[in-house]
């Protein structure tokens, strides 16, 4: 037995031994092809110089140890083992972007603070802005053309039994909510995906939304894309290019489906129910008209491209991502060339963008057709912003008692709380 | 270079152990020698030379002390050797604290302008092989063991680099047959304990000390004034725990270095959180420091055998007092070292009593709050913010409140810290405990604690790689 024993050991300890060699020969010679980490900065570091100068002040070896923290071998896999953990163990999300729901139910960091309210703007903040929407639509209506909002669904209205508990105080009102009261009270066209997708979620042949993905599924898009042209007929009073739906494939989530579980670089799949990813073709029938349009929106517009919805437009439509052009906000000059060349205009917008509704299109286009100089931020002062949400707080009895208690806690005074908090939101929206 | 760092886990040690392993006897002591000087200079480029001159002056003074019978040179050469240490020690560590204080006088009383004075930056290690090379002068002194013949392994003593920078404090005689031959330990099953200790306390260190860790900065980096009672607990709490995983661990790696090299290092650690008294619980926590300050303090200023009580109650406190400044130069280690030895004295005077009487559980909880209470002391830099903090704690301005910072995660571990805390308060946990860390292993055994030590070795480097927070409480003494 001791003779086992003592062949046992003398074999154990070396295996021990190249276990822990193993990240130095892997990031020497590169022997195992390993998976690279999704947001991570790609390209190697610079391997730090040595001279007894930096050696002496010991900025050598910070550097050094920084650098081989960073990129010892099988550091990728290192990052994947504690993400696992901590989602499978813990529920814990190691991005920043991402909040981890029940049974596996991924949703945005910023569409959390937006179904809670957490974003809210104030009552008179959105008033200003639907106001100058009321503007740009009538006067693109003079213009004969048409302006459209579209608002993509929230997961987590869509989904809500999934959500996480929410660990902040939250308000009884949300920037939709008031945004949606205040946008039918000014006759916008709106196209609302929010209760579509609630009243379908679990009635369709597909998933509409994928539990692993920040935005509505590939299927889901599809049927967005459906809805939109037929909308976009009804107010453009022409036929447009008519989407036939040809064969269904069937598989694992992946593309866009999977984007929020991506962001989380875990070692292993979060299983998810097979996914429909739809071909579709465009008929152009003989009095299909494909209006010119100028499109401003935020990622959702992804599945509604790669579905083909630009195949229902004239070519010379334009895109433009958060109102950006190359990474550069469009200037009014190129605003007011796409509208002089488009038939309608659509803002498209997930719920939580209305925080920061068209990117600084409403904005410029205001503007531009006021013919003025000022924006929205130099226009409305930080004080009266201030003012106004405080005035918000103080109607809002949820949010008001909140604070209160919140107050009573830190032992401050009800006002100041309120201009604390008041100051928080606007600090915050002037971050976002 | 900490233990718990991807540059020590994947490069140093590996190279250092593969190198150990497949080198000849001989050169064994100059490897570690090397590597040490290597591991120190790495995080104390300037002072590796300080400690490299102070051992030259210290091997030959106890040289010259060790060759004479006369009783004058050999108390001069044991009073220099001493001077010269503590004198480097107070240097580095208390003249900031000193000159500050003098300023604080000078400005508030005199109204007159500043010392002005270059803050000086503390030598790594510096208080724990202080400690060390006294040691050696006084039980060469003392005649405990003869001093060694070679200078090198004078050197290697000091500089060993498992416990230089965080202990434990290992006296020279403890150590001093070790390091001309351990060759009896150098086997594989020692190397293999080894290798599992130091996966045992990476493991305390970084996936439990490191998350009460977090959750004790983002309490106590808040306003003292806004926290209600229940953060406050959870704050002193946090700390309680981490300070313990942490120096634990730490001293649980340094072991596990120690045997891996044939070395037997003391250990520093025995379940402190079970003790059933303050006077027990410093037989338990940071053993090695205490044995010192018994062996080389309180016993020379006459220890139990003194005429009076209150002889013997104000050399405890004093002995303490200094346990606290040995910690840090600030009025709150003072205090937190003055706490200990108040209730030391008490003890002595009656509270050992009331203890026994009221049973295990209840003087076990009484001893983890007054120890959880002396914490916050250690935690919060100035003295008057501690006693705000623990207004908080035991005068609560607001009961209920939200807990900051809680997830299933601080938890989960916060559990697990309770229960490997008090794991050894039943027979039982005592039991499985000595299997795991001294009895000898079978092979199924073996099986069982390498594919641990492979997981938490895994587990403790992807934690490391993915945060920046890794600190070592203990480094900055």
């Amino acid at each position: 037995m001791q003779v086992i024993q003592a062949k046992y050991t003398k074999f154990l300890y070396p295996v021990l031994l190249c276990f822990i060699l193993l990240p130095l020969l892997e990031s020497n010679l590169n022997f195992v092809d390993v998976k690279r980490l999704n947001g991570a900065v790609v390209g190697k570091d610079t391997i730090p110089v040595f001279s007894f100068k930096k050696w002496f002040s010991g900025s050598f070896q910070s550097q050094e140890e920084k650098f081989v923290n960073d990129s010892f071998g099988f550091r990728n896999i290192c990052v994947r083992i504690n993400n696992q953990v901590d989602y499978s163990l813990f529920n814990r999300s190691h991005s920043s972007d991402i909040e981890i729901g029940k049974n596996g139910y991924l949703y945005g960091t910023l569409s959390m603070d937006c179904i809670y309210g957490n974003d809210f703007l104030g009552t008179a903040s959105i008033s200003r802005s639907v106001s100058k929407l009321k503007f740009i639509n009538d006067t693109l209506a003079k213009l004969g053309k048409i302006f459209v909002l579209i608002i993509a669904p929230h997961k987590g209205l869509v989904c809500p039994e999934e959500l996480a508990e929410y660990p902040y105080p939250f308000r009884d009102t949300t920037n939709y909510e008031v945004y949606l009261k205040l946008l039918k009270q000014a006759q916008i066209h709106v196209v609302d995906f929010n209760n579509y997708f609630k009243t379908r979620i679990n009635k369709t042949k597909y998933p509409i939304e994928c539990k692993t993905g920040v935005h509505w599924s590939s299927y889901g898009g599809a049927l967005a894309g459906d809805s939109i042209i037929r909308y976009l007929e009804s107010v453009l009073h022409i036929k447009m290019p008519k989407p036939v739906w040809g064969d269904m494939n069937l598989s694992k989530a992946k593309m866009h489906d999977i984007d929020a579980e991506q962001t989380l670089n875990l070692l292993f799949d979060i299983p998810s129910p097979l996914m429909a990813y739809p071909t579709i073709k465009y008929e152009n029938g003989p009095d299909a008209i494909k209006p010119r349009a100028m499109i401003v929106g935020d990622s959702f517009y992804d599945e509604l491209a790669e579905n083909g919805i630009g195949n229902v437009f004239d070519k010379s439509s334009n895109y433009w991502y958060y109102f950006t052009n190359y990474g550069m906000k469009l200037s009014r000059n190129q605003v007011k060339d796409e509208i002089g060349q488009s038939n309608v205009v659509i803002l498209l917008t997930a719920q939580y963008n209305l925080a920061r509704i068209g990117w600084g299109f409403v904005d410029t286009t205001y503007c531009m057709f006021k013919n003025i100089n000022s924006v929205h931020s130099q226009e409305e002062s930080r004080a009266e912003k201030l003012e106004d949400v405080k005035e918000d707080i103080k109607l809002n009895v949820n949010w008001l008692r909140q604070i209160e208690a919140g107050a009573y806690e830190k032992g401050v005074s009800l006002d100041s709380a309120i201009k604390g908090n008041a100051s928080w939101i606007i600090n915050n929206q002037a971050k976002n | 270079m900490v233990f718990s760092s991807i540059i020590f886990i994947f490069y140093f040690l590996p190279l250092f152990l593969l190198a150990y392993l497949l080198i000849g006897k001989n050169y064994k002591n100059g490897l570690i020698l090397v590597a040490s000087i290597f591991f120190y200079s790495w995080g104390a480029p300037k002072f590796i030379f300080v400690i490299l001159g102070t051992t030259l002056l210290d091997f030959f003074l106890v040289r010259w002390m060790s060759n004479t019978d006369k009783r004058f040179y050999r108390r001069l050469m044991l009073t220099l050797s001493v001077s010269v240490n503590l004198g480097l020690l107070i240097y580095f560590k208390y003249s900031n604290f000193f000159i500050e204080n003098i300023n604080g006088i000078i400005t508030s009383v005199f109204h007159a302008k500043e010392i002005t004075w270059t803050k000086l930056v503390l030598p790594l290690g510096i208080s724990f092989y202080t400690f060390e090379t006294i040691t050696y002068v006084v039980d060469v002194y003392r005649g405990i063991h003869k001093p060694l013949k070679n200078f090198w392994d004078y050197q290697l003593y000091i500089i060993l680099f498992p416990k230089l920078i965080a202990g434990p404090i290992i006296r020279y005689h403890e150590l001093a047959d070790q390091i001309t031959d351990r060759s009896e330990f150098e086997t594989n099953e020692n190397r293999l304990m080894g290798l599992y200790r130091f996966a045992i306390g990476l493991g305390k260190k970084v996936l439990i000390a490191n998350v009460m860790g977090e959750q004790a900065n983002l309490i106590f980096g808040k306003e003292y004034g806004s926290i209600s009672l229940y953060t406050a607990w959870l704050g002193a709490l946090a700390y309680t725990f981490q300070i313990y995983f942490d120096f634990s661990g730490y001293s649980d790696m340094a072991i596990g270095l120690g045997k891996i090299m044939g070395f037997r290092f003391p250990e520093n650690f025995n379940n402190p959180y079970t003790s059933r008294s303050i006077t027990e619980f410093w037989r338990r926590w940071h053993i090695t420091l205490g044995n010192w300050m018994k062996n080389y303090l309180y016993i020379p200023l006459g220890g139990n055998r003194v005429n009076n009580k209150f002889r013997l109650y104000f050399n405890l406190w004093l002995v303490f007092l200094a346990s606290g400044l040995w910690h840090g130069a600030s009025w709150s280690f003072v205090f937190w070292g003055a706490y200990h030895g108040f209730f030391l004295v008490i003890e002595r005077m009656f509270l050992l009593k009331v203890f026994d009487k009221i049973g295990k559980l209840l003087s076990t909880l009484i001893t983890f709050i007054i120890v959880a209470t002396g914490w916050v002391f250690f935690r919060v830099e100035k003295l008057s913010d501690a006693f705000i903090y623990l207004q908080h704690m035991f005068g609560p301005k607001f009961i209920g409140g939200h807990l900051i910072g809680t997830d299933l995660r601080f938890w989960v571990l916060f559990s697990v810290s309770i229960l490997f805390s008090f794991f050894t308060f039943f027979k039982r946990g005592q039991k499985i405990q000595d299997t795991v860390y001294f009895d000898s292993y079978t092979v199924s055994r073996h099986t069982i604690l390498a594919s641990i030590s492979v997981i938490l070795i895994a587990l403790c480097s992807a934690a490391i790689t993915s945060t920046d927070f890794n600190p070592f409480i203990y480094f900055r003494f």
